[in-house]
């Protein structure tokens, strides 16, 4: 009996040793999967992108300032696209980062745990919504509000699509501030209590402060995602490659551009590869910008951890 | 004309049940590329191949054949609130070129005009530009002023507008036929000949489009492998027969033959 159940175990041990490696190794197998597919993509991209200079000049791209891939003297800067991003981002960066403190701020330390579980599905729910709504409700409705509101000229602005962004930066921003503002260790509140500092005081000189550093990542995260985000200045910013400083002008952004021109572009041309250049520049941006947020972050959690 | 291709394509899979042919869209720039590729056989674009493209088509063994499908009559809007009905060749070329960019020495009212077109990869921003804007003392294309806005369809540009008091746009008739929040305007030719419509009473005038009394109007082409074999013959003849030309006309594209008799 003994021996019958020392093999059983014995064979048991084997089998499931074998089901354990297994499984290991089809989750490693997938993690690789998705490292391969992200080194192809960006393999492809600069591959493509090494095209685009070889055949038109690196040069070109920062010259001329303006996009004319179709003209008979085609001119590919990428400078007016680049205003575009930014006369978009920046707006809705900040409008976004100044609602989403205060929302962020407000969810962490103010709000007591039942509006809390209200509000938050309701805020997820709106980092969920398709961006493609949000820019055809801001097209359908929110132009004729805005046009009528701020007397404008152009219809489909820089301003516009900002507004449309900050839609999608706001959860953004205020479930990172909240994340932020949750890790600052309960000592320090309890010690700016103690001294009969007031709360809204606790929290401007105290909490926000030690959490600084994990808010400014969720801003420039924010920025990150507005930089990126297509389908809203798509249909939201008008798309006038315009060298403007002016947020009631029509601007084009380089993930507008890509979109709405890779569709029809003939295949193979400058023009082609020229898309896949302002692409790849795009990567390196969003790339950059969410390195440094990771870094700020990484940081903040240090330092936090250190105060415990 | 992805749509129009769609119906084609039902209408010839009725006639032919043991044929199956299958339609994807993404423009023209798509439609070429899976044509050299090989993923389809027969490539419908609203503009001509450009020699770049007939060329990276020969370099990898593929030589397309062009064949022209129907017609499209391109029309420009306005705004109903805009009093101008008609308007001359050349104010479109001074208005889409940047030149004049105030409607006040048209309709005397003070307001920067807004234009609107379509991206710069589109078989329709390119018929406009060379049949409206045309070349400059050097022999070059004229270029749409850097404002002009890009929209991603002829609907959205009708759709624009319709709701901007001082807009400007342009597009395949078909798309503003019907609809009364925008204006047709009537295209003179020069001073001195009558403005022509392509709308009249809200249906699209056909004969006026298609015997070029109405100056703006393209082509739409199709393009197969080489010259087309079995399938692709049953299909190219079922477009041009009357029943295709019909289904052109339900879209409200300008059929090739004048007379459809079925």
């Amino acid at each position: 009996m003994k021996k019958y159940h020392s093999s059983y175990a014995k064979k048991r041990t084997f089998k499931s040793a074998l089901v354990e490696k297994t499984v290991k190794y089809f989750f490693f197998l997938n993690g690789m999967i998705s490292v391969l597919f992200l080194l192809l993509i960006i393999l492809f991209l600069f591959k493509e992108a090494i095209s685009a200079i070889s055949g038109i000049g690196i040069a070109e791209f920062f010259k001329n300032v303006q996009w004319y891939p179709t003209s008979d003297a085609p001119r590919y800067s990428i400078i007016p696209l680049l205003y575009g991003t930014l006369l978009t981002a920046i707006p809705a960066t900040i409008i976004s980062s100044f609602l989403g403190i205060i929302l962020g701020v407000y969810l962490s330390e103010i709000a007591s745990g039942r509006t809390r579980e209200i509000i938050k599905p309701f805020i997820e729910i709106f980092a969920g919504l398709p961006t493609v709504v949000i820019g055809f409700l801001i097209l359908a409705v929110g132009s004729t509000f805005f046009q009528e509101l701020f007397n404008t000229g152009t219809r489909l602005n820089a301003l516009l699509a900002a507004f449309g962004l900050s839609i999608i930066l706001i959860p953004t921003i205020s479930s990172l501030t909240e994340d932020a503002l949750r890790a600052v260790p309960d000592n320090l509140r309890m010690a700016s209590y103690s001294l009969g500092i007031n709360k809204f005081s606790t929290i401007r000189n105290v909490v926000i402060p030690a959490a600084i550093s994990g808010v400014s990542a969720g801003i420039i995260l924010g920025f990150g995602r507005a930089i990126g985000e297509t389908m809203i200045v798509l249909m939201a910013s008008g798309n006038a490659a315009e060298l403007t400083l002016n947020l009631l002008h029509s601007v084009r952004t380089i993930t507008a551009t890509i979109a709405g021109e890779l569709g029809e572009v003939a295949y193979g041309s400058p023009h082609y590869y020229s898309l896949f250049f302002i692409g790849t520049f795009l990567l390196i941006i969003t790339f950059v910008i969410n390195l440094i947020s990771e870094l700020i972050i990484a940081r903040m959690r240090k330092k936090l951890k250190k105060m415990n | 004309m992805v749509n129009l291709t769609q119906r084609w394509a039902e209408g010839f899979m009725v006639e032919h049940p043991e044929i199956s042919v299958q339609v994807t869209g993404g423009g023209s720039g798509t439609g070429i590329a899976s044509l050299i590729n090989g993923t389809s056989s027969i490539a419908n674009i609203s503009r001509e191949l450009k020699p770049s493209e007939i060329n990276y088509a020969r370099q990898n063994g593929v030589n397309p054949i062009q064949h022209i499908v129907a017609l499209d009559g391109i029309a420009v809007i306005v705004n109903p609130n805009n009093n101008i009905d008609s308007i001359s060749i050349a104010l479109l070329k001074k208005i889409y070129s940047g030149e004049v960019n105030n409607w006040k020495s048209i309709n005397g009212i003070d307001a920067n005009i807004v234009l609107y077109g379509r991206e710069n990869s589109s078989g329709t921003y390119e018929y406009f530009r060379q049949s409206i804007l045309g070349r400059d003392e050097s022999g070059r294309q004229i270029d749409f002023p850097s404002n002009m806005q890009s929209l991603q369809g002829t609907a959205s540009i009708a759709e624009a507008v319709s709701k901007d008091k001082y807009g400007i746009g342009f597009g395949g008739v078909g798309y503003f036929a019907l609809r009364n929040d925008i204006k047709v305007v009537s295209i003179k030719i020069n001073d001195k000949t009558k403005a022509i419509s392509p709308v009249v009473n809200n249906s699209i005038d056909y004969d006026a489009i298609r015997e070029g009394v109405y100056p703006l109007s393209r082509y739409l082409y199709s393009y197969t492998n080489g010259i087309p074999k079995e399938n692709e013959k049953l299909y190219i003849d079922f477009i041009l027969s009357a029943k295709g030309q019909k289904i052109v006309e339900s879209m409200e594209y300008i059929p090739l033959i004048k007379k459809l008799i079925l």
